[in-house]
């Protein structure tokens, strides 16, 4: 099933980091880098959010960045997927109960709502750093979901 | 330029490891995800008062207490494993919680909660209180009702207690030391 | 020993009254300093040749009734630190600014207006890490400020703002790629003349997460795990420095073997973040081969850390008084194999990387930072490094083993950004050399791993500083009962970044991103450059791919 989503089409993921410590996104690079290389998989990194079909979102979206993670969501053609990686991004981690952020995707979520911009499947990456198998599974599942939901 | 980047992918060969068509590079050191185990929880709390990031979390909800795993906020550190006294938290090398159900990051339990013989609130669980019980019958103590109100009303009682303790000592007259 | 005594005769001898100086301990100094003084003593240390570490403002105002600013200062060539404490009106917290006798000390004085509201008088003053819609007098850090009240004050505006953002209202801001490379959201005005670079703004803080006033409701044994949060590179590093800072305070004996365990990991940390290092640099000068193979290297240190630790990144073994979980010799035999691999691959890589003829001359004789303006803006780590300053806290500051191993500083002189990239290449050789120093110690060494058996004595000051891989970490902390009061993190990149103007005054706007990425800031995303064009007052939005022509 797996191979048959990921061999329709090739998925292009884009990286949106939302105020994270880092160290998801070195564990994203690391997926991109020779011993994990998701682009085996036909996962493809690309520069720009209206290219994408999967946001790799990391970070508990801090307030500073909101602005630019609420465009760069928008910019997505859809079905829009969004991945969120890592404690931060799933539940806040370790700074929920601080200020300046909103505490992770589910939050974000709902100000996406109220705005009119909807995110069609979201995935879930827990751990704190998310590991690269984690995140290969992740983009697998999500896509499982996507293709199978879309059409 | 050329030849050196060549001699050197040479050297280094295939480096890829096919996840998931080949198994991860995992150490059996992984501090892994927690499994829970609703039947030995007690809801004693324990793992509340460690975990850096509040991912296991206590909570009353009407009668019941709810003890919940967030594992979508665990930071795994393992800490609440080493601090749960009952083995309800086993430590895995387990990364696999991805999902697409928000809900399924959760792991809860909901336990009876017991009321406050005085003033009828819930303050603990059935399971933990009966725990206690079954512990101290068997060091051969019996409970106080005292023990058994919940914190609130213990804090009154002790105070009571004691008001009526220094009204007995002044009217017999003796003066206490500490003024 | 003794190392305090001649900086407490210098101070003397250049005018500093005797009475108001305590020796702590024999490295470290406090200095009570009026007001009305502060800038003649700030400017008599730098005279005498001290570097500003960092600058802490404390809400002291229910512990003695006052704000105060503690400036630390470092005597490198003596091993000693110096602290300077000046206390402010509770009622309107003013301080003279000192940037123009202590240039390096300019975003400190900004922050500590945005995060405590202590006014500086005779400068300009801007938010620098707070939103500028963020409520004027609300100041985070203030003891009276609560995080749930910020909420409640901020949360809405929050929710505000991002409707009002979806309105398109703000035009500015690039639909950005964020770069594969370097992850953080961060964004530089670069103003040019032609192709040359006239000036640099740096419009940051975008991860500003609220640590330290998060810690402060955190007990002792949970904050390191926060600590190493700050940062997913260098964390460990971060946890270190805390853990230190904590023993400094409460004068807590660390046992040996936690001493070497910690040197072992701060090591293996160093050595995976100077290979990300060297990655990125190739795949910004658009040599992706050598990015590619950097990290394939690189993930044998991620897999020996998870085999040290239990984890990948986030290594979560420190506690306050040492570490929490042992290494045994099967690991250990593990770790020096995988050093083994490395000493074989690491020169091969070099080869095929660094030392190309095209790489090299892409490197040399760009990004100068010369040794004065190094000093002047008391740069940090490989940075400083690179510039002739041969500074390093593992040598002049000893901390966990490194008092009793040897190792070289490597320091070039050129001040470019290959001098930069050979100190972060010889500096591999010199960690591997320490991980398996600290290899053969732990074989012998033994003992508990931690001492747990303190006491919290409320009100200390400490100071914890680690040589991450980026430069110096430095925590300042100040002890309560059950949780730090103030905990202060100052991290290499924040006194590395506005060097940046002096590294890129007249640089090539192609060398630019090169440029920033060398002094390795632990955020940055240099794809997100603003370019204003000061000719034709246009502004364009560029990546860095199309900036470097690759
Ligand atoms: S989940 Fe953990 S590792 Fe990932 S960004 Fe958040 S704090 Fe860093
Ligand atoms: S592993 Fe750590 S973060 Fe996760 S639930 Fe346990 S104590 Fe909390
Ligand atoms: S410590 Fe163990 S028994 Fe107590 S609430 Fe937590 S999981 Fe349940």
């Amino acid at each position: 099933m797996l191979s048959m989503a990921l061999s329709r089409r090739s998925i292009w993921v884009f990286h949106l980091n939302t105020g994270s410590c880092n160290g998801c996104d070195i564990e994203i690079l690391d997926a991109l880098t020779p011993v994990h290389d998701v682009e085996r998989l036909g996962i493809k990194l690309v520069a720009s959010p209206r290219h994408a079909d999967v946001a790799l979102l990391t970070g508990p979206v801090t307030v500073k960045t909101l602005p630019m993670v609420v465009r760069a969501l928008r910019a997505m053609p859809r079905p829009r997927a969004v991945l969120a990686i890592g404690a931060c991004a799933c539940g806040g981690g370790i700074w929920h109960y601080s200020y300046p952020h909103l505490g992770g995707f589910e939050n974000l979520r709902k100000l996406l709502d109220s705005m009119g911009i909807v995110i069609d499947v979201v995935g879930y990456v827990p751990g704190c750093p998310a590991r690269p198998e984690a995140i290969i599974d992740g983009i697998i599942k999500l896509v499982t979901r996507k293709e199978g939901g879309s059409r | 330029m050329i030849h050196r980047i060549l001699a050197l992918a040479l050297k280094s060969g295939v480096a890829t490891v096919r996840y998931p068509r080949q198994p991860p590079i995992l150490t059996e050191e992984f501090r892994g995800f927690l499994v829970f185990d609703p039947t030995k929880c007690v809801g004693c709390g324990a793992c509340t008062r460690v975990c850096p990031a509040n991912a296991m979390n206590l909570e009353i909800r009407g009668n019941e207490i709810v003890v919940e795993y967030f594992a979508g906020r665990c930071i795994l550190c393992h800490l609440c494993f080493y601090a749960c006294p009952f083995g309800a938290l086993v430590a895995t090398t387990s990364f696999d919680r991805t999902t697409t159900n928000f809900e399924d990051l959760f792991d809860r339990v909901a336990h009876e909660g017991a009321a406050c013989p005085s003033c009828g609130s819930i303050h603990a669980t059935k399971r933990l209180i009966q725990f206690v019980d079954l512990v101290l019958k068997s060091e051969g103590i019996e409970i106080e009702d005292r023990l058994r109100l919940c914190p609130e009303c213990r804090r009154i009682e002790a105070l009571r207690a004691l008001n009526a303790f220094r009204i007995g000592m002044e009217r017999e007259g003796v003066e206490h030391g500490v003024e | 020993m003794g190392s305090a005594a001649r900086v407490l005769e210098t101070l003397v001898s250049s005018g500093i009254d005797r009475s108001r100086i305590e020796v702590l301990d024999d490295r470290t100094l406090l200095v009570e300093v009026p007001r009305n003084e502060l800038r003649n003593v700030v400017a008599t240390l730098r005279r005498l040749g001290a570097r500003p570490r960092t600058m802490a403002a404390c809400d002291d105002r229910s512990r003695d009734g006052v704000y105060r600013l503690l400036y630390v200062y470092a005597f490198d060539d003596l091993g000693t630190t110096t602290i300077l404490s000046v206390a402010l009106d509770p009622r309107k917290p003013v301080a003279p600014t000192v940037i123009d006798v202590d240039p390096a000390l300019d975003w400190y004085e900004l922050e500590a207006w945005d995060l405590m509201g202590i006014e500086f008088e005779g400068r300009k003053l801007r938010r620098l890490i707070l939103p500028e819609d963020w409520p004027s007098n609300l100041h985070p850090l203030r003891k009276d400020v609560s995080i749930e009240e910020m909420k409640k004050l901020y949360k809405p505006l929050a929710t505000w703002r991002g409707l009002e953002i979806g309105a398109d209202s703000v035009a500015l801001i690039p639909v950005g790629p964020y770069h594969p490379a370097l992850h953080e959201p961060e964004l530089f005005v670069l103003y040019l003349r032609g192709e040359k670079v006239v000036d640099i703004d740096y419009l940051g803080f975008m991860v500003h997460r609220g640590i330290e006033k998060l810690a402060e409701s955190m007990t002792y044994d949970k904050v390191p795990f926060i600590a190493e949060r700050i940062c997913g590179i260098c964390g460990y590093a971060h946890s270190v420095a805390y853990c230190q800072a904590v023993e400094h305070a409460l004068r807590i004996e660390v046992p040996d073997r936690a001493r070497y365990i910690r040197t072992l990991l701060l090591e293996v940390e160093r050595i995976h973040s100077h290979l990300l290092w060297i990655g990125v640099a190739c795949h910004l000068l658009g040599f992706d081969t050598g990015f590619m193979h950097t990290w394939r290297i690189r993930e044998k240190v991620m897999v020996l850390a998870e085999k040290l630790t239990g984890s990948r990144k986030m290594y979560g073994i420190n506690i306050v008084g040492g570490v929490r979980m042992d290494i045994d010799s099967d690991k250990l035999s593990y770790a020096e194999k995988v050093i083994e691999e490395l000493r074989r691959e690491v020169p091969r890589l070099i080869s095929a990387t660094i030392s190309v003829p095209q790489v090299r001359k892409r490197l040399s004789g760009t990004g100068i930072l010369e040794k004065s303006d190094a000093t002047r803006y008391a740069v940090v780590g490989p940075t400083a490094r690179g510039s002739g300053v041969p500074i390093d806290v593992r040598k002049d500051h000893p901390y966990a083993a490194y008092g009793e191993l040897s190792f070289r500083v490597p320091t070039y002189s050129e001040g470019d950004n290959m001098a930069r990239t050979m100190v972060r290449v010889e500096e591999l050789e010199e960690s591997f050399s320490i991980v398996e120093q600290t290899i053969d110690a732990l074989r012998k060494v033994g003992g508990w791993i931690a001492n747990e058996e303190y006491e919290i004595v409320p009100g200390r000051l400490g100071i914890g500083s680690v040589e991450a891989p980026r430069g110096e970490d430095i925590h300042v902390l100040i002890t309560d009962r059950t949780t730090p009061y103030r905990w202060r993190v100052r991290a290499p990149t924040y006194q590395n970044l506005p060097a940046l103007r002096a590294m890129l005054r007249d640089c090539d706007l192609a060398d630019a991103p090169l440029t920033i990425a060398s002094i390795d800031p632990c955020f940055s995303c240099t794809d997100r450059i603003l370019i204003l064009d000061l000719r034709t007052g246009g502004v364009t939005i560029r990546s860095v791919r199309k900036v470097v022509g690759g």
